[in-house]
């Protein structure tokens, strides 16, 4: 029997939590003109209290709209990861808006309906639903890769991601066509039961809708070779619309999939195991030794996210239940570590949007300790190393690899992460073992955004040591999908 | 650390040495508490860390171990008071990064889950990194980096290489050594997979220790580190390397210590008259000690793959000896290099008259380091030897040449430095060793002349780590030969 329509809407609640704070924010702003920084406080204190509201909520599964939005675990862990990800944004950027004169309630606005988007993709539990909050998503996307409007870098950067977007919305789209002419159906379930008893023609349909699926997807996560658009949109968005580029999407992309290919596609993903290591080294090797010879520190972090793709889709490749958890693991890890990283590149840098030189961090250790340190921090657990959050999560998808045979890619993800601590730690020399070349003073960060640091700070240790929980977790979450 | 005020920069100092030197106290009290006669671990701790991924964090220690964390601690407050004037900038930082160096170091020592040791091993790079990076000479940011990658590449081989134990050797899925060992015996691993994860295991191993080919990061290293650095680095860092053959590779892949056993040793003995023959020809004081160090290390590499009772306890004696020594020469060289700011042997010679009570300590830790009876270095390089001898003489006959040359070298040094006429004007000038830097060397000189005068105080709580690993060498022998 169906629910009531309001049960209904319930199901979706946070999602439609982030849609309303949207539009609240865009009449905010009509109500109080000019008074950014009350907006962004409201902003940020709505999502603090619907992150608790979200939080109290875990624990039931229910399905709404004819199975179209399914809640679970699963999905509960994204709803957090995503609305913790637009409040740190939110929080970490505020400098920014002031310094650039970037109009606040447009930006939040996007940012909130993109973050809804991101949430509809990882509760769908029909194609056409995924779809749907994939537009949504990348729509705002786009338009916020090109926010500053007189810089004909973010112009360029944000037209590239529209075309090549829209291709691959292309791609996507007709994947599900052909899906659903195979199967009969949208539905992840009915496509997961059909697929069983597939074969000759239908197959043929079948894979070639998974693999423009795939396709679809690994746009948006930016893996060789469909990853030409990520540089240039990175380097062009507003500094902080990056952060949560490097972020947020990649999450709802990476969600999404694991959950379309554990619940929709459940041989899919073993199936194409080896052409998505193939992908994974070539993700990491390009991210990587590609950061290694960037002079502007924005781009090298843009380079870097590349080749934590590269890293995620290892886990993907491992094609196990660890490979998902360790994905979800290293999501969450990532994305404390790249915002706060993305935060401190923007204080830094000298000019609005200048150069974003090494040469700026020279010093940095001196004129502003606690930056310096926690930077460190940033780049020891992007790097990988102990006893940090990124070190387990790189660690957790080395498991899961070997777990599953795949002893080659795991050496060869070894090695190649090896090589990115060589640019990582090129920050940490500028900002403690090189003299400040002149009195250049960077911007000092007020109360709130030092705060913000400390709590991303605290979450990346508090996930490389005691992951006990965090783990039981992510576990729940993926069995919750399993079931 | 943190949160002491940072211009009270003595207060710091005093803080960190007052920690060390408790640390200290604490693990005597482990010296006496141990017992001989169990051959077990002691003083083991476990808590659950990671359950659903079998993580646990797990203590416990041996003699050797004993040994080692006993030799780490009585180096560090030694450090503090070496650095207490050279180090004048960012002292916070400086003391923050060697107590954590410190935690990470004994928690190699005593780690006995293989997730666990491998965080603390990892953990020592980063605060080694940024003392030899921060507040090292003038080719710092080159040696900094270059040992962090060396170091790096070769520990994310052993992590796959230990995932691999993990998933297919070690039963229910856990990381504790004791288990996996316990499994190893009733299914010895096959010889083929043993040979790769020995190669994985001992490369990063190797690279620590360092080995011959894989030292070149060592000199740089050295030579940039502040003094308290290259102290440690020498005296207890450079031990991770031995001490991880000694706890792993050894007893986990027996046939494949057996199969490698001729090429490491070969290596060692390259190792050993290489080094030797390179420390020779520097210019400069304290390469020519990291050199020495190569040379010193390869003995305690011939003494641990002698694979007999001699060989394995001499080379865990010489790894605290060589700590002690070269943490020592290391200390007075920077004693130098404070007043005169260069570390060019021509740049002195004759100071035996200025400063007495300097060289005549110089001295007798030379001694130590090339050997001589009655001091600590002797009974190392004479058990390895013997223990050479027993496994195969032509390996003793040419390791011996290495102490011969190591007398060499050393002695010429020492010639050059404090005997002959006064050659320059500012050296008539030197100051003596002061009070902090008598207090800092005065333990080490105790601990060199008694390891050489009663050797058996030390060499008695390796007596079962040693028989262990032999006993279980001989079991699993019999089993595979039972098996073919």
């Amino acid at each position: 029997m169906q629910e009531s329509f309001g049960m209904q809407l319930s199901t979706l609640g946070p999602t439609l939590w982030i849609a309303w704070l949207a539009a609240l924010a865009m009449i905010f702003d009509l109500v109080f003109p000019k008074r950014d920084r009350s907006l962004r406080i409201f902003v940020a204190a709505s999502l603090f209290i619907e992150f608790f509201i979200a939080l109290g909520r875990t624990g039931t599964n229910s399905t709404a709209f004819y199975g179209l939005i399914g809640q679970s675990g699963y999905t509960y862990y994204f709803d957090l990861l995503f609305i913790a990800i637009a409040f740190f944004t939110v929080i970490l950027s505020g400098p920014y808006f002031e310094r650039t004169g970037l109009k606040t309630p447009e930006t939040i606005a996007l940012m909130l309906f993109a973050t809804c988007g991101a949430m509809l993709m990882i509760d769908a539990n029909d194609l056409i639903i995924l779809f749907l909050g994939l537009e949504l998503m990348s729509i705002c996307l786009y338009v916020m890769a090109g926010m500053l409007r007189d810089r004909p870098k973010s112009n360029e950067g944000a037209l590239k991601y529209f075309l090549l977007g829209a291709f691959s919305t292309g791609f996507f789209l007709y994947g599900i066509a052909l899906l659903y002419g195979a199967t009969g159906s949208t539905n992840y379930g009915t496509i997961a039961s059909a697929s069983v008893q597939i074969s000759g023609t239908t197959g043929t349909l079948y894979w070639a809708g998974v693999g423009l699926l795939f396709i679809g997807f690994f746009f948006k996560t930016a893996t060789v070779p469909f990853h030409f658009w990520s540089p240039d949109a990175y380097e062009g968005a507003p500094t902080p619309i990056t952060g949560f580029f490097s972020v947020g999407p990649k999450a709802a992309a990476f969600g999404a999939l694991v959950k379309v290919l554990i619940v929709a596609l459940p041989t899919a993903g073993l199936t194409s195991a080896d052409i998505i290591s193939v992908l994974a080294m070539l993700t990491m090797a390009v991210g990587n030794f590609v950061a290694l010879r960037q002079t502007s520190v924005k781009r090298m972090l843009a380079y870097s996210s590349i080749a934590h793709a590269g890293y995620l889709l290892v886990a993907l490749a491992a094609a196990n239940e660890d490979g998902s958890s360790a994905l979800l693991l290293y999501l969450a890890a990532y994305s404390a570590t790249n915002l706060g990283a993305f935060t401190i590149a923007y204080l830094i840098n000298r000019k609005v949007e200048g150069q974003y030189t090494f040469d700026d961090y020279n010093g940095l250790s001196q004129k502003h300790p606690f930056l310096a340190a926690i930077m460190t921090l940033f780049m020891v657990s992007l790097a990988g190393i102990p006893p940090t959050g990124g070190f387990l999560g790189k660690y957790y998808i080395f498991f899961a690899a070997i777990r599953s045979g795949r002893l080659t890619l795991g050496i060869v993800m070894a090695l190649l992460s090896a090589v990115s601590v060589f640019y990582y730690l090129r920050i940490v020399v500028h900002m403690y073992m090189k003299p400040a070349a002149d009195p250049y003073e960077p911007v000092k960060p007020g109360y709130l955004v030092q705060s913000g640091l400390l709590i991303c700070g605290l979450v990346i240790l508090a996930i490389g040591l005691f992951p006990a929980g965090w783990l039981t977790w992510i576990h729940d979450g993926i069995h919750s999908l399993v079931m | 650390m943190l949160f002491l005020p940072r211009r009270a920069e003595n207060l710091q100092r005093g803080f960190a040495l007052f920690i060390t030197t408790i640390t200290f106290a604490l693990s005597l009290g482990l010296w006496f508490g141990f017992d001989n006669g169990q051959s077990g671990y002691q003083f083991g701790e476990r808590f659950s860390w990671i359950p659903s991924l079998g993580i646990n964090y797990l203590l416990g220690i041996d003699g050797v171990s004993l040994l080692l964390i006993l030799l780490t601690t009585l180096l560090m407050p030694i450090c503090i008071l070496a650095s207490w004037d050279p180090i004048k900038t960012k002292v916070k930082e400086y003391y923050f990064s060697f107590l954590l160096l410190e935690a990470a170091m004994i928690g190699v020592f005593a780690a006995l889950d293989l997730f666990l040791f491998y965080v603390f091993w990892e953990g020592v790079l980063i605060p080694m990194y940024l003392l030899i990076g921060i507040w090292g000479g003038k080719n710092r940011l080159y040696a900094a980096i270059k040992f962090f990658l060396y170091t790096l590449v070769g520990s994310l081989l052993m992590l796959i290489a230990i995932l691999y134990l993990y998933f297919n050797y070690s039963g229910g899925g856990t990381f504790d050594l004791v288990n996996i060992l316990e499994l190893a015996k009733q299914h010895p691993i096959p010889p083929t997979v043993q040979l790769w994860l020995f190669a994985a295991f001992s490369l990063a191993f190797a690279i620590k220790v360092p080995m011959f080919p894989f030292h070149t990061w060592l000199p740089d290293a050295h030579t940039e580190a502040p003094t308290a650095g290259s102290i440690i680095l020498a005296g207890v860092l450079l031990k991770m390397g031995t001490y991880g053959f000694f706890r792993f590779s050894l007893p986990l892949f027996s046939s494949a210590t057996d199969a490698f056993m001729p090429y490491i040793v070969i290596l060692a003995i390259i190792g050993i008259i290489y080094g030797a023959l390179v420390a020779m020809v520097q210019t400069d004081v304290k390469r020519l000690v990291a050199y020495s160090s190569v040379s010193h290390l390869g003995f305690v590499m011939l003494g641990m793959f002698a694979l007999n009772h001699q060989g394995l306890s001499g080379s865990v004696l010489q790894m605290v000896n060589h700590g002690l020594s070269t943490g020592a020469l290391f200390l007075l060289v920077g004693v130098i290099y404070e007043r005169r700011h260069t570390r060019d042997i021509e740049a002195f010679g004759g100071i035996a008259a200025i400063m007495p009570v300097y060289s005549t300590i110089f001295l007798i830790v030379t001694m130590s380091s090339i050997g001589l009876p009655i001091l600590n270095g002797f009974v190392g390089e004479f058990l390895i030897l013997n223990g050479a001898m027993q496994a195969n003489w032509p390996w003793a006959a040419w390791a011996a040449t290495g102490v011969i040359l190591s007398a060499i070298y050393m002695l010429w040094m020492v010639q050059r430095m404090f005997f002959g006429p006064v050659k320059h004007e500012e050296n008539k000038a030197l100051a003596d060793i002061n009070w902090k830097e008598l207090a800092a060397v005065i333990p080490v000189l105790v601990f060199i002349v008694w390891i050489g005068v009663y050797p058996d105080t030390f060499l008695k709580v390796l007596d079962l780590p040693v028989e262990k690993i032999l006993a279980a060498r001989g079991g699993i022998h019999l089993q595979t030969l039972l098996l073919k």
